[in-house]
């Protein structure tokens, strides 16, 4: 019964967002949330989307 | 043969552009209250007062600027209200992968920009086979918006006004096609939940009306700096920076025994106020001030029913780093994003 809610949980994670501060460049990867991401962006980070990686890496 | 004003199209830039001066590329079409065209105002200054010329009159004028501004007054719909919010306080995070899309929305922090992301504008009115009005405002800003609601039935029990700012720069013919209406999802005010400082203003039934402000106070004339460009010989502008910002909150409520205005104001209380207004599930706007107190409270009437009308003073809250975020869901995606 655990080992189901856990799976249960697992299929509803919450997708992750990055933030990324346009003058550090600092990088925060936060739950795709309103009140995970509301913090960040009021201290000016802005959503992107990283590049994949090369193939191979 | 004239033109009617309900032939106005009405574009709005979904996407924002990619600097001042490169128009958007897509576009959402939305009907609106107001007959307000907006006018590409060219500005000509003269040389009346100037002495030398032996007499007080004009002889000769000069080209300034120009100096472009409207107004959009509508009914609150979820697709609206997102574009309203998202070009007016700047920093959008969009989540989902399809519709609805959650709008996470926040006011620029000043320690990185002071620039709005920047949207264009088109209006066409056809006219003869031809078109009376066919103009694409180019780099515009949202100087302030409002949220209004009210007691009664209807759309009107929720409306949105926005008032904004272009550099002046302009093509016309605008070359664009604008889409077909968009088909909105307006949010009554009978959708609408409020909470402020602890107290459920709906549930109790006691709310009436009530207004959200946000204001930039943008800096236009800073605008029109050395090397701004030109455009006809006159000046436009090369950037529009936000001022000093400010957000307002007054709503308006039944007052009853045991109602807690007044004691939250002497005390000067804080608390959250959080109103949230939905058409359904998936279009809905909700506006967050995380820390309020309440500047003035009185006491006035309403069809005959005693009233408090209260004015709120939102504070700048650290841990949530802002004086007011904004919650939109609606299914258009990629508003004041950065594709197409």
């Amino acid at each position: 019964m655990s080992e189901q809610h856990v799976e249960g949980a697992a299929s509803k994670a919450v997708p992750k967002v990055f933030l990324r501060h346009p003058l550090t460049g600092d990088v925060q990867e936060v739950d795709g949330i309103p009140a995970a991401m509301i913090p960040w962006l009021g201290q000016g980070y802005v959503q992107f989307t990283p590049a994949a990686p090369p193939k191979g890496a | 043969m004239p033109a009617r004003i309900q032939q106005l199209i009405l574009g709005l830039g979904k996407a924002k552009q990619t600097n001042i001066s490169t128009a958007a590329t897509s576009f959402l079409r939305f009907k609106k209250l107001d007959m307000a065209l907006t006018t590409p105002k060219p500005v000509f200054e003269n040389d009346a007062a100037e002495i030398g010329k032996g007499h007080e009159f004009i002889s000769q004028t000069f080209p300034s600027h120009y100096d472009v501004a409207n107004r959009i007054e509508k009914y609150a719909s979820a697709e609206f209200a997102t574009w309203v919010c998202a070009y007016g306080l700047g920093n959008v995070a969009v989540t989902g992968t399809g519709a609805p899309y959650t709008y996470t929305i926040v006011p620029i922090d000043p320690g990185t920009t002071l620039e709005l992301p920047y949207f264009s504008i088109v209006e066409h009115v056809a006219e003869g086979g031809g078109s009376a009005i066919d103009n694409l405002h180019i780099g515009c800003a949202i100087e302030d918006f409002t949220y209004q609601f009210n007691y009664g039935p209807g759309r009107a029990s929720s409306k949105m006004t926005v008032n904004w700012a272009g550099t002046g720069l302009l093509t016309s013919p605008s070359a664009v096609v604008v889409p077909a209406t968009l088909a909105e999802n307006n949010m009554l005010a009978g959708g609408m939940s409020l909470t402020v400082n602890g107290v459920d203003y709906v549930s109790t039934k006691r709310i009436l009306s009530g207004t959200i402000g946000w204001k930039n106070n943008l800096m236009l004339n800073a605008g029109f700096y050395p090397g701004s460009g030109l455009q006809n010989g006159l000046q436009v502008r090369g950037r529009m920076e936000v001022g000093a910002r400010a957000t307002s909150f007054q709503f308006t409520t039944r007052l009853l025994a045991g109602s807690t205005e007044y004691a939250t104001l002497v005390a000067q209380t804080t608390g959250t106020a959080v109103l949230t207004v939905q058409h359904d599930a998936s279009n809905s706007v909700t506006f967050t001030f995380p820390q309020m107190a309440f500047q003035v409270v009185e006491n006035t009437e309403a069809d005959g029913i005693v009233a408090v009308s209260v004015t709120g003073a939102p504070q700048y809250n650290i841990t949530a780093s802002n004086v007011m975020s904004v919650v939109a869901l609606c299914g258009i995606g990629g508003i004041a994003g950065s594709g197409a």
